[in-house]
């Protein structure tokens, strides 16, 4: 009993220090605003990814990257670009590149080709030029 | 008519000598030839460290996680293969170890009891261990953590005590180095073991008191009182750091290729000579039929296939099945304490368990088969197959390492591009991340295939040759038996490779 207790405690001591790794690796969305501005309604995009519920397969997937502005319209024309990094070093990166099918949402194609997981990086440029990215995190099965 | 000169009745064949090459080998021999290997290696793992905890968090866009998870661990057991153990031949981590050295006074020597591999086969574990479960190879933060964690114990070790304790007893890396490096084609080996016999001052061990390796003796002057004197001063090269002394070495455990017995000889008596792959693993009583040792070496094999099983899809069915078989599920943890316990429940098993038994049972059931039992005892019956386990441990190593090396050779060359463009250095240009696509899988899996069965094929070689060392006309009973156990092996790495890899760092159980 002592043994399991003290194995817990030393686990639990570790995975503090892999936690904080990770909360480094789920970036929050870093929002792009003209210099010295406090970002309004009309100068920053939100991103919202769906369509990476559960475990994707290895093959190709789409993912949905919904964009809006700061009074939540949906941003149309807009530049979408996805980048997967599997978060093993050394494996090729993957891209898609967004289709838009209905205003403001993009599919973003991606050909997953191996098993685990990956962080998925969206790069959004509106026709304005404003920027956003979000990284987000998927994990897909073989 | 004068007499025909008679050849010698026998010439020894001369035996190559790296140290005699006319480059590499004057490289090697000088007195700063290990420290002009090391500076680079120590610019490199600053260069890691920086980056792990200023870049990207990603690990395939950090140099801190490419290098040495992907590049420096194929590169290391190629070159244990090929040539013998580089890595520790020009380990950052001694510089400052060195510096430790020369203040330390010379302190006490490391614990007897702890003057054994035990502590090693534990780092080893830990090290695996952590590995998969805090996702080392995805964090280039705990990487650099990682990084200033061994010259941090490498500084203290050698500071507190005067042997190279850490080399000897506690690095992982170097254990491992140890292990493979008995397969390499050199080996530090005396010219003439007479000269050895003879010598006074062991240099080689005890380190000599000039940097020239040249038998200094005191000029006397013409009143017969001396005009010149040579003392033991800090320009003198130290002796083995982990105490072998040269002509009585018969493998290479324990030899870092740090050649300081060599540039310490006044006689040029040492050499780095060449051998047979492997020649040393059926020499008797090659480890002293010690169990520190043997249970390195067959550990390693094991925790071989089990870090290959923390790489593929069945491990994450396995730990679900343990904790709900356990009931770590109901006791409110998190996914990352469960999957740490479950991890080492695999690992405890795999590679301690598994190990402990299936060899004693083969080292009991061979002594059985050869009625040896009364004249062997179960040590000398397992430690001396020991050795079996190298090869085949190496083809396991060679294919998981090498799958990651091949897959992942060019991506550092984007991501160093990418490294020097955030500094503001453009001359690579834009990242090439073409360069890091996978090359054919197809031909890396058949690869890993022939490295298992070529280890394997070892293996079998060595273990019929110990078996005929060993119970002579009962060889083949004897033989049977740890065959047995290498095919199991072999076909659980052939499985194993076989597997698609699967990347995880996370799961979440039900």
């Amino acid at each position: 009993m002592t043994i399991w207790a003290l194995l817990t405690l030393v686990l639990a001591s570790c995975q503090l220090a892999a936690q904080s790794d990770l909360q480094n690796t789920t970036a929050a969305p870093a929002l792009t605003a003209r210099p010295n501005e406090t970002p309004a309604h009309d100068t920053y995009l939100s991103i919202e990814v769906t369509g990476i519920a559960g475990a994707l397969p290895v093959g190709e997937s789409a993912l949905q990257v919904t964009v809006r502005d700061g009074a939540g319209l949906a941003v149309v024309g807009a530049a979408v670009q996805a980048r997967g990094d599997m978060t093993h070093p050394g494996m090729a990166p993957i891209f898609g590149v967004g289709v838009e099918n209905e205003p403001g949402i993009y599919d973003v194609p991606l050909n997953f080709n191996m098993g685990g997981d990956w962080i998925i990086t969206i790069d959004v440029t509106s026709a304005n030029g404003l920027t956003a990215n979000q990284q987000v995190s998927v994990q897909v099965q073989a | 008519m004068a007499a025909k000169p008679r050849a010698p009745l026998y010439t020894p064949r001369p035996r190559f000598n790296l140290l005699r090459l006319p480059v590499i080998g004057r490289l090697l021999r000088w007195r700063w030839g290990r420290l002009a290997l090391q500076i680079p290696l120590l610019l490199l793992a600053l260069l890691l460290i920086y980056d792990g905890f200023t870049g990207s968090p990603i690990a395939s866009r950090n140099l801190a996680t490419i290098a040495p998870w992907v590049h420096y661990r194929g590169l290391v057991v190629l070159a244990l293969l090929l040539v013998g153990n580089l890595f520790c031949m020009s380990c950052p981590f001694t510089i400052p170890r060195t510096l430790a050295k020369r203040l330390s006074l010379r302190g006490r020597r490391f614990p007897r009891i702890l003057r054994n591999k035990w502590l090693a086969i534990f780092t080893l574990f830990a090290l695996f261990f952590c590995y998969e479960w805090l996702d080392l190879w995805a964090s280039p933060a705990l990487t650099a953590w990682v990084i200033i964690g061994y010259f941090a114990a490498s500084f203290v070790l050698e500071a507190v005590f005067t042997e190279s304790a850490f080399c000897k007893y506690v690095c992982p890396l170097g254990s491992f180095n140890f292990t493979y490096s008995t397969v390499s084609p050199l080996q530090i080996q005396v010219k003439n073991s007479a000269v050895c016999a003879s010598c006074v001052g062991k240099e080689c061990v005890n380190g000599s008191y000039s940097p020239q390796p040249v038998i200094l003796v005191d000029e006397i002057g013409i009143n017969g009182q001396p005009v010149k004197t040579h003392e033991h001063n800090p320009q003198g090269t130290p002796g083995c750091g982990t105490l072998l002394f040269a002509p009585q070495i018969q493998s290479n455990m324990d030899c870092t290729l740090c050649l300081d017995c060599a540039r310490a000889c006044p006689h040029d008596n040492i050499g780095l000579f060449g051998r047979g792959f492997g020649a040393e693993l059926s020499r008797p009583k090659l480890w002293h039929n010690r169990y520190d040792i043997s249970f390195l070496v067959i550990g390693l094999a094991w925790l071989g296939l089990v870090n290959a099983f923390g790489m593929i899809s069945p491990v994450y069915d396995l730990m679900q099945a343990l904790a709900a078989t356990f009931g770590l599920t109901a006791l409110g943890l998190s996914d990352k304490l469960i999957e740490g316990v479950a991890l080492l429940a695999i690992f405890i098993v795999g590679a301690g368990i598994l190990p402990l038994i299936t060899t004693f049972a083969a080292a009991a059931l061979a002594r059985a088969m050869t009625r040896t039992a009364k004249r062997d005892t179960l040590r000398i019956a397992l430690t001396n197959f020991a050795p079996i386990f190298v090869p085949l441990g190496l083809g396991f190593w060679i294919a998981h390492y090498g799958y990651h090396f091949l897959t992942g050779l060019g991506s550092i060359v984007p991501v160093f591009q990418e490294f020097l463009q955030n500094h503001g250095i453009g001359v690579l240009g834009e990242p090439n991340w073409a360069l890091g696509s996978a090359p054919n899988l197809e031909l890396i899996g058949a690869a890993q295939a022939l490295a298992v069965i070529i280890g394997y094929a070892a293996s079998l070689w060595l273990s019929q040759k110990i078996a005929m060392r060993l119970y002579k006309r009962q060889m083949l009973a004897g033989f049977v038996v740890w065959a047995l156990l290498l095919t199991a092996m072999m076909l659980a790495g052939l499985w194993l490779f076989s597997q698609p890899m699967e990347m995880r760092g996370t799961i979440l159980f039900d």
